[in-house]
Order: C-alpha cells, then structure tokens, then sequence
C-alpha cells in the first residue's frame, strides 16, 4: 500500500476552537489594567506611555525585577525596554467603552468610580493575586517624572 | 434506654407569697393545655431546665426563662417581685432508678448547680441521698462533678468522641442529642435541622447524633475507614522512603536497582522480581552474573610473578591494552556528559514549560471569576461584546483575527491536559537523566581503575628484576574490593526486599478490610433501621395529610438521616404546614424505630405546641392518636397546646392520654 492510498480518502475538516492566551482575554487584561490605574498612579492618572511600562512588566519575572531594581534615586534603566502592545491598547479602549476609566487628554486617563468599585470586587474574591501582588510593590514609587526622565534617558541612547 | 418524667413542680416565692405548679406525669401521651401565653412554655423550659439543657433553647448563658420565674409575677394586676424561684424534676430511667433534680431559676442558689436526690422526691417525699452538681461550666460532660456526664451515666449513655471543626476530640454532648427528641416552640419549627446547638463546633453534629441515638454502625465505619486510610498513608511513606533507600544504595556503588513498584502493591515479589544491575563495559549486566565472573577471575588471578623478561613481554602488551580501553571510556564518558546536559536542559524546559501552563491556568481561572465579576457590573466585555459598538468580540483581545478561541472553561481543561502530558515526559526525562548520572559514575569510576592498573603495570616495569609484579597485586586487591562492595548492596537490598515484603502484606490486608466497608457506609441493621424510619414516615405524614406532596415520595436519605423528597431537601418543596407535619412525623418516627430496634433513643419526646402554621385540627388529631400509641411500647410524649378545650377533647376521645388542663394561669398560687 502506498502513501497514495491511505490519503485517498475523503478529506474532511473541521474548525475547532484555538487556545488563548489568558491574557489576550479581555475580561482578565480589563481588571488588571484597573488595578495598576488603582495601585500604580496618583489620584488614579496615568499617561498611556506608564501603563505601557507596566504592561511590560507583567509578562514575566525578570522584567518586574528589573523594573523594581530601577525604582531607586540612582535609576539604572538597563534590562527595561516597552514595548506598545496592540492588545493592551484594545484593553484599553474597552475599558474607556465601559466607562470605567476615561481619557483626560490625548495621553491620558482616569480610573472612573464604577473602576474603583470593580477593582476593590477583584481584591475581594481574591483574584489576580500575584500580579496585584507586584503592582503594589511598585506602588506609587513608579512616578511620572521617573517615566518622563526614562523616556529621556530611551532617546538619548 | 429510657427516660421517663413522673415529675414536675415549679415553686416560687414572691413577696405576695409562694406561687408554683405541680404537673404529674404518666406513660404515654401527655397533653398540657392552656391559653397562649399563660405559662405553658415556661413548664416545658422547665423540664429541658431540670435536666440542664437550657443550650438547645439559646445559646446564650442566661437563665432562658420568661419574667414570671426571674422578676415578677402578676398578681390582680399588680406585679409581685419574685425572690426566689426553683424547679423540681422527677424522672426514672430504663432500669427504674428515680432521681429528682432540683435547681434554682433565682435566688441564693447558683443557677449552674443542680442537686440530684437520688430518689422520688417528689412523689414520695422523703430524703434521699444527695449530690451537687453544675452544668454550662467547662467540664461538664466529662468531669466527675459534671451533671452532664452523671446524667448521661444515669441514662446508660456511652457517648462516642466526636470531632470538633478544629480537629479535637470531644465527647457527643448530651445536648447535641436531645433537639432530635425535645422540639421547643422558638426555634423548633422552622426546619428539621435547625435546631442543633452549633456553639460546641461539632463536625457533622446531626449526623452524629442520628447515627448515636438510632445507634447506627455507620459512625463506627467512619471511624474505621478513616484509620484505614491514616494507615494506608503511613504505609504508602514507609514504603517510599524504602524505595528510595534501595536506589540511593544500589546508586552509591554504581548500581542500579530496577522492577520496585514506586507505589504500595500487594502483590509481592512484584512479576519479574527485583533486579540490581551493574554498569559494565557499556552495558547494563545482572549484578549476580557479574559477581560469579568476577569471583571466577579472581580464584583464576595466579599469584604475582616474579619479574623477568617474559613478563615485561607481556606487560608492555597489558600497557598498550590498557591505554586502549582508556582511551573507550574517556569517550564514552565524554558522548554521556553530552547526553546528560541535553537532558539537564530538557528537564529545565520542561520545568519551565510546566510553569508557564501553570500561570495560564491560575489566569483563566482568574478570568472566569473576572467575567462573573464583570457581568454583575453589567460590562459588556462581560457579555462577549464590544461596549462602544456592540458587535460580538470572540472573547479576545486580538481584534483583527477572525478565529474562533475556546471558552474559558475549555481552555483550562485544555491546558490541563498540556500540563498532564509536560508532567508525564518532564518524570520520564528525569528517570532517563538519574540513569545516565549513574552510568557516568560507573564509568569514571572504570577510568580510575584503568589509571590505576596503568600506574601498576608502569610501576611493574620500572622494578627490579626478580620483585613480584605490582601489577597482579593491585588487580587482584581492586577485584576483590569491588565483589566486596556489591556484595554489600546486595545484601542491603535484601534487607530492603524483606521490609517490602512485609509492607506489600500490610498493605494489601488493609486495602482488603478498605474494600470490605460497604459502600454506603451503613451495616444491614443500619439499613433496616432507617427503611423502618421512612416507612413510618410515610404513614404518618399520609395520617397527618400531607397535601403539597404525596407522602409516598418521602424517603430517607442515607447520607444525611433527614426526610428527602426525590432525593431534594425537604425545605423547598413542602408547604408550611407540611413541613410541621413532617417534623411531628420524623421525630415521632424515630422514637417509633425504638421500638422494634435496639437504639439508643429514651422514649421520650417532648413537644411545645405542635399546632404551628395552622396545620388542620384533623391532623393535630392524627398526631395525638398516633403518639399515644407511645404508651404500648412504654414510651412516653409530652404536648404542651393551646388548643382550645372544645376541639381537644374530641381529639383525646377514645385514645389512651393524660390530660392536665390549666384555666388560667399555669404559676398560681399555692
């Protein structure tokens, strides 16, 4: 029997789902975009380039260790790179369409009270733990002048 | 057992003289009538007061009775304060031993003492050996000077140990058993289970006190099963530290032992034995075959010859040899350091691999509490749609993509699966990378001994002639060193073998008496006793008219004890009124278990004004006539009522019961 002939049969196919990573899922990035408004920014404001920052940070251990290791008067910005992911801007964008933060300006915006009262839901039931976890030791250490001296620092190099 | 009250007198002394009742008891059905706040409860707290089980009125510690016995007394409508006021209860048990509790309400006395005369005082008078004792204080039901532990001793009660929610031990309490038996006005009614105290923090307290009371075997099996498995775990540690004991051994010299279940089975020696290999030019060999050539080579090894000309002949040869099978083992060597940095790697990205699932998981689960969370604050993204322009989203995040992605749920059975299968090769991956440390091991350890007989044999040709050859000593020392050290392990692995041995028969009588419980936990007598409990229940509820569902749909559930209605609890079904009518029919019930079984129930049971929600006069009527019945099996029922004289007394009509009727006020004055 040739190869031929195990592939003469009818071919049929069929869609199935594709596996997503749990945090291109909207319901799970929405909350945790809020909490670092919650945890991370003064009076809940943020510029867009900070939450990209943190954003960074969330996908694994050495970038929060390099982020965490930066937030000193002495800043070494080596090891700390952002990138402006596509899918947290949608997060983003969905987050405003529910109104539960808003856009101050261009490159700004505001956790709303309806986000606030989420957030603190979240805390309740326990959940995103671990990343809540990281974004209080950042807390509010992560200014927006160490963002603007960063950015300062990115073009220069 | 038996708990019988002859019994009841309250005394009160006021400064407008002594008030009190005295309420004598008989076998059977006992009805107390009288108007609705006239003092009827207050003579059925008094018997739950005299036999010092005031916690399953209340959990607080106050003294749980109404004004008239703590602060005063209406007298002609002017109130005279009470001073002192003490209960009296008369009670016999099974053997007919009567005692008489006293125990004051207000007054010098403390509350928590309670005398117990040993005798009839009441019916008779008299003195009687006397003894003072306390209730609600720590101790209670286990110390000597607890009425608790006297009363359960005088009632024949052996009360189990029972397990608290923090993990102690403590012993059934007496009140924890009697809201099965003692139905009070307050609480009484509003569900079967409500009724429990819950401040002694016993596990599964109903269960317990169902399966003591109707003296079920279905707790002794629990306990039972439960040292079983306490067992069955120490036996499953012992045996894999043995197993690890035997590797870390046979590992030590170089070996490897192979075919020992990691796991506890029965069955021993396992099917093929176990086998101690050792790592020999290449391969794996059976370490008894390599000992009988080793031993064979060594009786051959001629004593050490003298050097001469021959034998350097010969030993420039061995040398060349020797440099040869030098030269095989350091590349072996080298080709497995290879392979085990490849597995060492494989191991850390398994690892990491594993990790990663692990932190999808932990998020998906996140997630799909988050989508609960956000659809309770109405999100749209909650809803699988975008809040601006409210089309369907797919679930992601990656808007261009016209793909389809799993459901939450699905992607966490997914990556459970993915996790599973890494485990299975990451387990695999460190078995393959255990064996090539040992081989590596072994043949270092070969390369050293090939340095060394190359150092012998140089030393050889470098002696003198006529000096015996350095190297024939040393190969016969080396040889004889190493059947030395595997005849260690051997040995080892042998004493490992015997201990398994023993622990595989261990095991396999404990997973026999494990598989012998029955599966639902409940003996023959168990079964029978609670089939006689739904059989009465059904006929009773029948009796009582039961409306909203068909009594013949009651059944009892083995898991629980409590009345089930196609296998749901009863509370959602039943209307009010049924819901009391089951309650009659499962206390009763119980007590009608005791009398065709050997239980541990007192054939007693007491009930404060049984007529709640309106249930029917005709049922009340069924329920009277039915607990008289008490009386042929020498129980005993007491009904405190309200009902009107007009429609009671038909009820008691042509039925075996005492009447004791109060016009006004049950406290007079004496």
């Amino acid at each position: 029997m040739s190869d031929y002939d195990i592939l003469d049969v009818k071919f049929k196919f069929k869609k199935r789902p594709l596996d997503l990573p749990g945090d291109l899922r909207p319901n799970w990035r929405v909350p945790l975009l809020l909490t670092m408004l919650y945890y991370c920014c003064r009076g809940g404001k943020s510029s867009l380039y900070k939450l990209h920052l943190l954003n960074w940070t969330m996908r694994d251990q050495q970038r929060q260790h390099a982020l965490l290791s930066s937030l000193t008067d002495a800043p070494q910005y080596d090891g700390i790179c952002v990138q402006v992911e596509p899918s947290f801007i949608q997060a983003i964008l969905f987050a405003a369409g529910e109104g539960l933060l808003e856009r101050l300006d261009k490159s700004r915006v505001k956790i709303t009270e309806a986000g606030v009262t989420f957030v603190k839901e979240v805390e309740r039931e326990d959940c995103l733990a671990i990343e809540r976890q990281f974004l209080k030791s950042v807390g509010m250490k992560l200014t927006e002048e160490w963002v603007t001296k960063f950015v300062a620092w990115s073009k220069v190099a | 057992m038996r708990l019988h009250i002859r019994h009841l007198s309250i005394k009160v002394t006021t400064g407008s003289g002594n008030y009190g009742v005295e309420i004598p008891f008989t076998s059977g059905l006992n009805v107390l009538r009288a108007s609705n706040s006239m003092g009827k409860s207050t003579a059925i707290q008094a018997i739950i007061y005299g036999l010092g089980l005031e916690a399953i009125l209340s959990t607080s510690q106050g003294v749980p009775f109404a004004h008239v016995l703590t602060q005063y007394l209406e007298v002609g409508g002017r109130d005279a304060l009470v001073t002192e006021s003490t209960v009296f209860l008369e009670f016999e048990n099974e053997a007919g031993s009567i005692w008489t509790t006293q125990r004051a309400v207000k007054g010098e006395r403390h509350p928590n003492l309670v005398t117990v005369h040993e005798g009839p005082l009441l019916t008779s008078g008299g003195t009687h050996p006397r003894q003072d004792l306390y209730v609600r204080r720590p101790g209670a039901a286990k110390n000597e000077a607890g009425f608790h532990r006297a009363l359960a001793e005088f009632l024949g009660w052996n009360l189990p140990e029972v397990e608290t929610y923090d993990g102690k031990l403590v012993p059934l309490y007496v009140e924890a058993i009697f809201p099965l038996m003692f139905v009070e006005q307050k609480r009484g009614w509003s569900d079967i289970q409500a009724r429990f105290p819950t401040q002694f923090r016993i596990r599964d307290v109903s269960l317990r006190a169902t399966e003591y009371l109707l003296r079920l075997d279905a707790y002794e099996f629990l306990l039972k099963r439960r040292s079983l498995v306490q067992r069955s775990s120490e036996l499953k540690q012992q045996w894999e530290s043995r197993v690890e004991s035997a590797v870390s051994t046979a590992n030590g010299e170089n070996m490897r032992v192979e075919g020992i279940p990691a796991l506890p089975t029965a069955q021993w020696p396992p099917e093929g034995g176990i086998r101690l290999l050792v790592f020999r030019s290449g391969e794996w060999a059976d370490c008894a075959m390599i000992q009988e050539t080793d031993e064979a080579a060594l009786a051959r090894l001629p004593k050490a010859k003298r050097i001469d000309n021959a034998l350097v002949l010969t030993t420039q040869d061995s040398l060349a040899d020797a440099e040869k099978a030098l030269t095989a083992v350091q590349f072996a060597i080298s080709r497995k350091l290879d392979t085990q940095e490849q597995l060492d790697l494989e191991v850390t990205r398994l690892e990491k691999r594993i990790s990663e699932i692990e932190v999808e998981v932990r998020r998906n689960k996140d997630e799909l509490v988050l989508r609960k969370l956000g659809s309770q604050q109405n999100l749209s993204i909650a809803e699988s749609h975008c809040p601006t322009c409210h089309q369907g989203i797919s679930d992601s995040l990656v808007s261009d993509l016209r793909a389809e992605f799993m459901t939450v749920e699905d992607n966490i059975a997914f990556l459970d699966e993915q996790r599973k299968m890494f485990n299975a090769v990451l387990e695999r991956t460190r078995r393959d990378l255990a064996r090539v440390r040992v081989e590596l091991a072994a043949d270092r350890e070969e390369s050293n001994r090939i340095r060394t007989t190359i150092r012998s044999l140089n030393a050889t040709l470098t002696s003198p002639e006529g000096t015996p050859s350095t190297a024939d000593i040393e190969s016969r020392l080396t040889l004889r060193d190493s059947i030395e050290r595997r005849k260690r392990v051997v040995r080892r692995v042998n004493e490992i073998d015997n201990a398994l041995a023993m622990l595989a028969e261990e095991w396999s009588a404990n997973e026999a008496e494990l598989t012998a419980l029955p599966k639902d936990m409940l003996s023959d007598s168990d079964s029978k006793k609670l089939t006689y409990l739904e059989k009465s229940l059904r006929s009773q509820a029948s009796e009582y008219g039961m409306s909203s569902i068909s009594a013949e749909t009651l059944s009892i559930n083995p898991d629980t004890y409590l009345p089930n209605h196609e296998g749901f609890n009863l509370a959602f079904d039943l209307s009010a009124s049924d819901l009391i009518r089951t309650i009659w029919a499962y206390i009763n019930g119980l007590r009608e278990v005791a009398t065709q079984f050997e239980t541990n129930h007192l054939g007693l049971l007491v009930f404060d004004e049984p007529k709640q929600q309106d249930a029917a006069v005709e049922s009340l009527a069924a329920f009277l006539k039915r607990a008289s019945l008490s009386a042929l099996a020498n129980h005993q029922v007491v009904i405190a009522t309200s009902e009107p004289l007009s429609s009671l007394a038909p009820m008691l009509e042509g039925i075996q019961a005492s009447l004791v009727k109060f016009d006004g006020r049950v406290i007079t004055k004496t």
